[in-house]
C-alpha cells in the first residue's frame, strides 16, 4: 500500500506541465467564468423569466458538459496519463523498479481518476461560487431565492459516475497505444455516435452514450443515482481495468 | 567475491512470432566483476539484459541473480538493481533535477541523494534545464544517474556510452571504475569492445543468441595470437628472399607479417636479410587487438 501511494506522489510530480492538469484548472474556470459573464451582462432576460436561475444555469452547462466537455476531458486525462510513459519510453524503467506491477498500474489509474473527480468538484464549486456571487452583484435574477444547488451537485456525481467507461475505455486504448491519433480519434467517433445514438432502446449498454442519457434525466429530473447507465459504466470500469492489468501483464511476457 | 551475482542457465528465449533470440546461454557474473556483454547490434544483449530485469517473463532455463531465482524473487532482486536499458526513459517536460527527484521519492530516497548522484554525473549546472534541452549525452548521464541513485549492488547497463563523445566516455569509464572500486559488480554491454576493454575484467561475446566466449578479458587477450612484423629498406626484395628460405610473409600495412614466429627464428631472419645488404629498420611483435579478435570470433566461431 505505501508503494502505491508513493507511485501516486510521483505520477503528481510527473504530471508538471502536462496538458491534463492544466486542463483540470483552466477549463472549468473557464465554464464557469463564461456562464458567470452570461447571467451578469443580460441579468434582465433572466431575471425576466421567473425561472430558477440555477436550473437554468445547469441547463446551459450540462447541455455542452454532457455531450463534449466530460468525455473529452475523460479522454484527454486517458491519454495524457499515459503519453508520459509512451514519449518518454519509460514504462520498461518503471517496470525495474522494486514495485508490483499492480500498484504501478494502480497508481497511473488512480491519479487520472482523481484528475478527473477534481475537474467534477472544481466545476461544481465554481458554479455554487458564481450562483452566489450572482445572487449579491444581481439579486434581480432571484439567486438567493432558491435552492437546488443540491440537485446540481448530486448530477455532477451521476455526470462523474456515467464518465467512468469512457474513461476505462480510453485509459485501455491509451496504454495500448502509442500516438494520439488512434486513441482520440476512436475515443471521439465514439463519442459522436453515443450522442447520436443515445435516444436507443439499448443506449444504456454504450458507456459513450451514459452522459447523454444523464443529461436527459436532469432535464426529467430523474434523480437515482445509479440509473441503468451509471451501474453499466462502473461494471465496465472494473471489467477494464482488470482488462487493462492483464496487458500489463501481457507487455512484461511478450 | 567469487559468489556469481548474476547466473543463467540454459537461458532460451523467443519472441511471440516465434523468432528465437536467446540460445542456451549461460552466464556467470561474480560478485565485484565489471562484466562486459559484447556483441553485434541485433545479437541478443538488449533481450537478455530484459530477461535479467524480468521485463521478458516467457523464458527457458533458470535465471538467478543474488542466488535467488528471479521470478521468485522479483522484487528484493530489482531492490537491489540498477539498470538503464536501451535509452534513458526521461520525463522530457520536466527538469533534470525533478526526474531524479522523482526517482528518489520512488525509491524512498533523501533529496540530499538525489543532490549527490546530479554533481557525480556532472549535471549539477544544468539541474534545472528541462530535459528536452538536454543533449544527447547529457540525457545518457541522467539515465546513469537515475541507475546509480539507490546505490544498487548491480548495475546493469546498456549500451551506457551510446550518444557520448570521447571525453563523455572517458567519464563514464571512470565512474564505472571508481564504483567497481567500491564493490558495485557492473554488467555492460556494448557493440564496440574497444570502448570497454579498458574498463572489464570478464566478457562475454554474443552472437545470434549464442555466447561464443565468457571469461577473463585476460584470458582473451591470451587467444590474441602475436605475431612478428618486420619493415626493411625493400619489402618487396625481402619476401622474395624470404620465399626462397622457404618462409611465409604477407604484406601488412607498410609492414611484412611474419606470422607467429619465436625469438631464434626473428634473429635468424634479421642476420639473413643484413647478409643481404637489406636495412632492418623494425623487428617487431604485435599482438591482435581485441576488436580483430572479437570480429574473428563472430564470423568464425571455429576461432577459438
Amino acid at each position: 500500500m505505501k508503494l502505491f501511494w508513493l507511485a501516486l506522489r510521483s505520477e503528481f510530480l510527473k504530471s508538471r506541465r502536462t496538458l491534463a492538469l492544466a486542463t483540470t484548472a483552466w477549463l472549468p474556470a473557464f465554464i464557469a467564468g463564461l456562464i458567470f459573464a452570461l447571467f451578469y451582462f443580460k441579468s434582465e432576460d433572466f431575471a425576466k423569466m421567473g425561472m430558477d436561475p440555477w436550473n437554468i444555469m445547469a441547463s446551459n452547462v450540462f447541455g455542452l458538459y454532457a455531450v463534449l466537455i466530460l468525455p473529452m476531458y475523460a479522454m484527454v486525462v486517458a491519454f495524457s496519463t499515459n503519453q508520459v510513459e509512451h514519449v518518454a519510453n519509460a514504462w520498461k524503467n518503471l517496470f525495474t523498479l522494486p514495485y508490483p506491477r499492480l500498484a504501478i498500474y494502480l497508481s497511473k489509474w488512480a491519479f487520472a481518476f482523481l484528475l478527473i473527480l477534481a475537474f467534477s468538484l472544481i466545476l461544481c464549486g465554481l458554479i455554487f461560487m458564481a450562483g452566489n456571487a450572482l445572487a449579491i452583484l444581481k439579486p434581480e435574477i432571484g439567486f438567493q431565492d432558491f435552492d437546488s444547488f443540491g440537485l446540481i451537485a448530486r448530477f455532477f456525481l451521476k455526470f462523474f459516475l456515467g464518465v467512468m467507461g469512457v474513461f476505462s475505455i480510453q485509459f485501455l486504448l491509451s496504454f495500448y497505444w502509442r500516438d494520439f491519433i488512434r486513441p482520440v480519434g476512436a475515443g471521439l467517433a465514439l463519442t459522436i455516435a453515443g450522442a447520436i445514438g443515445a435516444g436507443w432502446d439499448y443506449a444504456y449498454l454504450f458507456p459513450y452514450a451514459a452522459t447523454v442519457r444523464i443529461n436527459v434525466q436532469y432535464q426529467k429530473e430523474q434523480l437515482d443515482l445509479f440509473p441503468q447507465e451509471v451501474v453499466v459504466s462502473l461494471l465496465a470500469t472494473l471489467a477494464l481495468f482488470l482488462i487493462g492489468y492483464y496487458f500489463v501483464l501481457r507487455r512484461i511476457s511478450r | 567475491m567469487n559468489q556469481n551475482i548474476i547466473e543463467t542457465e540454459n537461458l532460451s528465449f523467443a519472441y511471440s512470432s516465434g523468432q528465437p533470440v536467446l540460445h542456451q546461454l549461460s552466464l556467470q557474473v561474480k560478485q565485484g566483476a565489471i562484466y562486459g556483454f559484447i556483441g553485434q547490434n541485433g545479437a541478443g544483449k538488449t533481450t537478455a539484459i530484459k530477461v535479467l530485469l524480468t521485463l521478458l517473463d516467457r523464458y527457458e532455463g533458470q535465471v538467478r541473480a543474488f542466488g535467488a531465482d528471479i521470478r521468485e524473487k522479483r522484487l528484493e532482486i530489482l531492490s537491489r538493481i540498477g539498470s538503464l536499458v536501451e535509452e534513458p526513459g526521461l520525463y522530457h517536460h520536466l527538469t533534470g533535477w525533478e526526474n531524479i527527484v522523482n526517482r528518489a521519492l520512488l525509491l524512498k530516497l533523501p533529496k540530499s541523494r538525489a543532490q549527490e548522484v546530479i554533481r557525480q554525473v556532472g549535471l549539477h549546472d544544468a539541474r534545472h534545464k528541462k530535459v528536452n534541452a538536454y543533449s544527447q549525452g547529457m540525457r545518457q548521464r541522467l539515465g546513469i544517474g537515475l541507475a546509480l541513485l539507490g546505490a544498487p549492488e548491480l548495475l546493469i547497463l546498456d549500451e551506457p556510452t551510446n550518444s557520448l563523445d570521447p571525453n563523455g566516455i572517458r567519464e563514464v569509464r571512470e565512474l564505472l571504475t571508481q564504483l567497481a572500486t567500491n564493490g558495485t559488480t557492473i554488467f555492460l554491454s556494448s557493440h564496440v569492445l574497444s570502448e570497454v576493454e579498458k574498463i572489464v575484467s570478464d566478457i562475454g561475446i554474443i552472437h545470434q543468441g549464442r555466447l561464443l566466449f565468457q571469461g577473463p578479458i585476460a584470458s582473451l587477450r591470451e587467444k590474441a595470437r602475436e605475431e612478428a612484423f618486420l619493415d626493411t629498406s625493400d619489402n618487396q626484395r625481402c619476401r622474395e628472399i624470404l620465399e626462397q628460405e622457404g618462409l611465409q610473409a604477407s604484406q601488412s600495412g607498410q609492414k611484412l607479417n611474419l606470422g607467429s614466429i619465436g625469438r631464434e627464428e626473428a634473429s635468424r631472419i634479421n642476420a639473413l636479410l643484413v647478409g643481404q645488404r637489406l636495412k632492418v629498420y623494425a623487428l617487431e611483435w604485435s599482438r591482435k587487438s581485441l576488436e580483430q579478435l572479437f570480429f574473428e570470433i563472430t564470423n568464425s566461431p571455429e576461432a577459438l
